[in-house]
């Protein structure tokens, strides 16, 4: 994926997030896109670097317009990241099943990260509201988190129509 | 160096992370406010949201209207009724109905209040919300140039929904008092003289404590703010949902239910 259709993607997928959250919101809370995205992309492709940071870049435009505390979510999203780039080396990277529990574990984790960092200053917040709505949360990313996958996948797969594909 | 050299991006990314850690200090020191390109980010931000907002107002009230028809053919046969009585104000304020209902809900939380005449009342609505952020912060499209600054109390339909946390032009960052670092001085309603603190659980609730222990506070009571601190006093803050004599603490615990659904709030009011 080229890094112009990745800003394309993170831009749609941050102003979703935004915007349309709450439409869907289950619980009090609704999937995490950018987050997804990130994972999605550090998942399949072998050299994420460029998702990474684009990742952490939008995470951190949304920690100044909705967060009492800046770089909390940045800093989760990327070590999140970090996690699912060094996971998805022991997969295959073009199967949908490993990318379910590394969605799932991706998402808890950065749940526990923004706990964490929040829990080191004054921005703390109770941590069983939080685990209560993991299942939910947990549930949505791997339904987008697929989602996400099958269409990247469909739009990597084109290139076999290609003349130079062998 | 020679390792900075071959792991170009894992320096790059180790670098990144340190960087962020600096921003965490910095923003814990300076209690969350943001520097001037934060603050031009969030001017940008909220130009570009607001057709945005009007976007996705249309698609959930087209959603609304899918799964709600019954309710809404009742309440048309209410309104019908009521046409001729609201023609005139309607024609007059030239607002959407569910913005005039949400107003009058809003025009009632403030007789309630204990407002003081220099205080003014700015109304907004919410531009962005994310319900899967933690913070429970959201931003409004006023900010500065209404004279909306950091600290005002802000009030929706169902009473307090929090205070402003940063403001700048055209938009203002709202802390919600279901956030766990917002603490509220309240009142019972129906007694004046017992006071508490209520401190949002994380969970769209609220706890707290009442200073006197020996108060009797009942599940049911309503509870408003006292004035202390930067909420005017009697603005509507929810109902007591639970009591408890804590005895490690020897506190008169509480649990409240916020009368307001803070996913669902469109226009919110800014006391100035």
């Amino acid at each position: 994926m080229s890094i112009k259709k990745m800003i394309i993607a993170y831009v749609i997928a941050f102003f979703l997030q935004i915007t349309f959250n709450n439409m869907i919101a289950v619980m009090g809370t609704g999937p995490d896109l950018i987050l997804i995205l990130t994972m999605v992309l550090c998942y399949m492709y072998a050299d994420s670097y460029p998702a990474l940071i684009c990742g952490t870049v939008f995470a951190f435009i949304h920690d100044l317009i909705l967060s009492s505390h800046i770089g909390i979510y940045a800093l989760a999203v990327l070590l999140t990241g970090v996690f699912v780039m060094f996971i998805s080396r022991f997969f295959n990277r073009e199967n949908v099943l490993p990318l379910t529990g590394v969605l799932a574990a991706g998402t808890f984790l950065c749940s526990i990260l923004q706990w964490i960092i929040c829990a080191m200053g004054p921005a703390n917040f109770a941590i069983i509201p939080m685990l209560k709505v993991q299942p939910v949360l947990i549930v949505y990313d791997l339904i987008i988190g697929v989602i996400t996958f099958f269409v990247i996948m469909r739009y990597s797969r084109r290139q076999k129509k290609s003349r130079y594909y062998l | 160096m020679k390792w900075i050299r071959t792991h170009k991006a894992a320096s790059v990314i180790i670098v990144i992370i340190v960087a962020l850690l600096f921003v965490i200090a910095g923003s814990f020191a300076g209690a969350g406010d943001s520097s001037p390109v934060g603050r031009a980010i969030n001017t940008g931000i909220s130009t570009v949201t607001k057709p945005l907002k009007a976007v996705s107002d249309g698609i959930k009230n087209g959603f609304r209207g899918i799964f709600e028809s019954k309710e809404i053919s009742k309440e048309n046969k209410e309104l019908k009724d009521e046409l001729n009585e609201l023609k005139e104000e309607n024609r007059k304020l030239k607002l959407k109905r569910d913005e005039y209902d949400e107003l009058k809900k809003l025009q009632e939380i403030f007789s309630r209040g204990d407002l003081k005449d220099e205080e003014n009342v700015v109304t907004c609505e919410i531009s962005v919300m994310d319900s899967s952020s933690w913070m429970s912060v959201f931003t409004i499209n006023k900010g500065t140039e209404a004279g909306i600054k950091k600290g005002n109390a802000v009030v929706c339909s169902g009473g307090l929904i929090g205070k402003i946390d940063e403001a700048g032009r055209g938009w203002a960052k709202v802390r919600s008092i279901i956030n766990e670092n917002s603490k509220v001085s309240f009142r019972l309603a129906e007694n004046r003289k017992q006071m508490g603190i209520v401190t949002g659980d994380g969970d769209s609730g609220l706890s707290g404590y009442m200073f006197n222990v020996k108060a009797k506070v009942k599940k049911g009571d309503k509870i408003v703010t006292s004035g202390i601190g930067d909420y005017p006093g009697g603005l509507t803050i929810g109902t007591v949902s639970e009591v408890d004599f804590n005895t490690n603490t020897q506190n008169k615990e509480i649990t409240v239910e916020p009368d307001q659904d803070f996913f669902s709030a469109g226009i919110v009011a800014v006391i100035i």
